[in-house]
């Protein structure tokens, strides 16, 4: 009784006007994998405000933890898996492995990111991942992945193709939150979000021991 | 002239600009050459050695370290006649275009403006100095307007403001590339930076300072058109009240000085939005300045962690078909996020033009004439079965007697069913069926001795050769 009378009290949140508001919304867009930054002010408010009770009702009934990290002056929420296991997703069709290709875009994201520390806009669109891609400092390596191999010049069909695959990303990144795209849907324009340092976090062990993860996973 | 013609002027074809295009600037290896002829011969003639030897130096700067040979005679040629001309009635003699010159100017201006070695707040307190005798007559407010404020004093502000944003672009570009050189001279680097930070942060102090001015301008502006405003409105005397042209000259004089404070108030809005812009970016610098002081070496490891991490995914994956796109390497640990798919299904509407949409709806029922329909259908049914069971009955009566009298038959079986169709269908059905073997007699008869009237009697034998 007593315990079924504090749960009563841990869920009395969601009686609130405000929460009953905009919980569809935020439940929906968190399960999504949506980073809540302050730029969505409603459902921001609603986590700040109720951060505990929302915590303690994703961890009691889907096993999830609800972080809030801050970086780079600003606040965001999501939701991740806790240390080991899935939660209550623990069927395949509830979460998903990120993408070969969402991967490799996300460290390019993360490492411009900290190629621009100290700017206040992290702006950049596809002309500056062409530039990467054809002048930057791992140009070839970019090609060889890109393109199959090296060459001076590619036609306008394949860039067309490195593009859209680029885009399929960067709106995927757009949904998430952790780009935020400054054009439509079609312009590859956008904002780095400090949200990327959460992808940081996923592999933070071994970028931090980088040296000893690339010896282990390097064939001889 | 007048504005449309002066718009027409500036206008050329996008076409005539792209093909003109390679004369008006200079490639940037080209633009290094004249900037070197200019510094070194600044409004001099030079000689074809001399601009030999500038393309030469200028190839072998070490940062531009292309691998590749200048051919000397190919940039002399290429700059010549837009940017580099003979000296009048000097052949063997050279000189740099005024076209040259300007654009050297125009890039020295942008790369170090001078406008940031101003004293701002002195010049900005001559030039927003409103004159006295403003009051008087509109034209000292014009003039002031016109060569104080549009031709210095916005101008002034315009050009610290761009120098300052340029320098603190500048300073946050290097310092994103601090965190590449090694710990030691990064602490150094930091250390200078912040030291430019602060005199960037003195500038923009200075600026809001002499902006602060503004209020003082806005409030003296204000009670100018004040005063301008009442002239209009005043108790006009009898002589005065009749002079139309006086009225109208006060009425465009105050009017004069609203467009005037009006055109001022935004400029200071505008200037106003940009000092917000730049100050947020020396916040920002300035807040990682900070962060990175104490953090320094944690974070130059980590970001060349994140680029080692990069150059191995980029070396070690592979390129697949679409949609994967990437394949990473065996090895590398995969990883999930949250992400649960929601999907609101709905059927999508085509209204194709020619095919009208139909919603389906019930169709209605006569009950009572359905029940009554179905009543009779039985009904019908059971006839039917009646009749053919007296039909066999007959059938089987007429093989057991050999005879049967058909009339009598169809009369007792409308006697029983009190229904004539029955008998009459019955004794159809018997006669319809009837083989050649089969003899029919009819003869006419009394019903009875008290009825007098004469009916067919029909009799049916089985066999022809009984009859006869």
């Amino acid at each position: 009784m007593e315990s079924n009378s504090t749960e009563q009290q841990e869920f009395s949140f969601l009686s609130n006007i405000q929460v009953q508001q905009h919980f569809a919304e935020l439940n929906i867009e968190l399960l999504r994998g949506k980073h809540i930054t302050p730029s969505f002010p409603s459902l921001f408010a609603l986590l700040d405000e109720f951060e505990n009770e929302f915590a303690y009702y994703y961890d009691t009934l889907y096993g999830l933890k609800l972080e809030r990290r801050t970086h780079d002056n600003v606040a965001y929420f999501y939701l991740e898996f806790p240390i080991s296991g899935k939660g209550r997703l623990s069927n395949p069709l509830l979460y998903l492995e990120i993408e070969a290709r969402q991967t490799i875009v996300a460290f390019m994201l993360a490492n411009l990111y900290f190629s621009n520390l100290f700017s206040y806009d992290k702006k950049f669109q596809w002309d500056d991942i062409k530039f990467e891609i054809e002048q930057g400092e791992h140009r070839e390596a970019y090609q060889r992945l890109f393109f199959t191999d090296v060459r001076p010049d590619y036609t306008d069909k394949e860039w067309e193709m490195v593009k859209k695959n680029f885009g399929t990303v960067i709106n995927f990144f757009h949904r998430i939150g952790l780009i935020e795209k400054v054009d439509s849907e079609e312009a590859i324009h956008f904002t780095i979000l400090p949200t990327i340092y959460h992808f940081i976090e996923i592999y933070k062990n071994e970028i931090e021991n980088i040296d000893v993860f690339l010896k282990e996973i390097k064939p001889l | 002239m007048n504005v449309t013609s002066s718009k027409q002027d500036k206008s050329i074809s996008l076409e005539r600009i792209f093909h003109s295009y390679g004369e008006l600037f200079p490639t940037e290896f080209e633009f290094l050459v004249l900037y070197h002829l200019y510094i070194n011969y600044p409004s001099l003639e030079m000689q074809y050695t001399e601009i030999k030897q500038a393309i030469v130096d200028t190839s072998r700067l070490p940062f531009l370290d292309t691998g590749k040979d200048r051919q000397i005679e190919r940039t002399f040629k290429g700059l010549l006649r837009t940017f580099i001309e003979r000296a009048p009635s000097k052949s063997n003699q050279f000189i740099l275009t005024p076209h040259a010159e300007k654009i050297v100017e125009i890039a020295i201006h942008r790369i170090n403006n001078p406008y940031l070695k101003f004293p701002l707040k002195d010049t900005f307190e001559m030039y927003f100095k409103l004159p006295n005798n403003a009051t008087e007559d509109i034209s000292n407010l014009q003039s002031w307007f016109k060569f104080g404020f549009q031709n210095n004093a916005r101008q002034m502000v315009t050009g610290h403001l761009e120098g300052l944003k340029l320098s603190v672009d500048d300073a946050v570009k290097a310092l994103n590339r601090i965190l590449e050189a090694d710990n030691l001279s990064a602490i150094q680097i930091l250390e200078q930076f912040s030291a430019n930070f602060q005199i960037l942060g003195d500038k923009a102090r200075q600026i809001t300072e002499a902006i602060r001015m503004k209020v003082e301008v806005h409030y003296q502006l204000r009670d100018i058109v004040e005063i301008f405003a009442g002239r209009v409105e005043q108790e006009p005397s009898a002589h005065r009240y009749d002079d139309l042209e006086y009225y109208q000259k006060m009425q465009h004089n105050c009017q004069t000085a609203i467009r005037i404070k009006e055109e001022v108030n935004t400029f200071f809005d505008k200037v106003d939005k940009q000092l917000d812009v730049i100050n947020m970016k020396m916040v920002f610098a300035g807040s990682k300045i900070k962060e990175l002081q104490e953090t320094l070496r944690v974070q130059s490891h980590f970001k060349l962690s994140l680029k080692k991490m990069l150059v191995y995914l980029l070396e070690n994956s592979k390129a697949d078909q679409p949609p994967q796109w990437i394949t990473l390497p065996d090895s590398f640990p995969r990883r999930d996020w949250v992400q649960q798919k929601f999907r609101f299904r709905t059927l999508r509407y085509y209204d194709l033009g020619f095919l009208k949409r139909t919603i389906p709806f019930e169709q209605k029922t006569d009950e009572e004439y359905e029940v009554d329909q179905q009543s009779q259908f039985e009904l019908e049914l059971a006839k039917q079965a009646l009749i053919q069971e007296y039909f066999e009955q007959a059938q089987r009566d007429l093989e057991t007697a050999k005879s049967i009298d058909l009339s009598k038959r169809i009369f007792e079986i409308t006697q029983q069913e009190n229904s004539i169709e029955i008998g009459v269908q019955t004794g159809y059905e018997f006669i319809r069926n009837l083989t050649e073997e089969n003899f029919i007699e009819i003869k006419e008869e009394l019903q009875s001795s008290n009825n007098s009237l004469h009916i067919w009697k029909v009799t049916v034998r089985n066999n022809r050769n009984l009859a006869s």
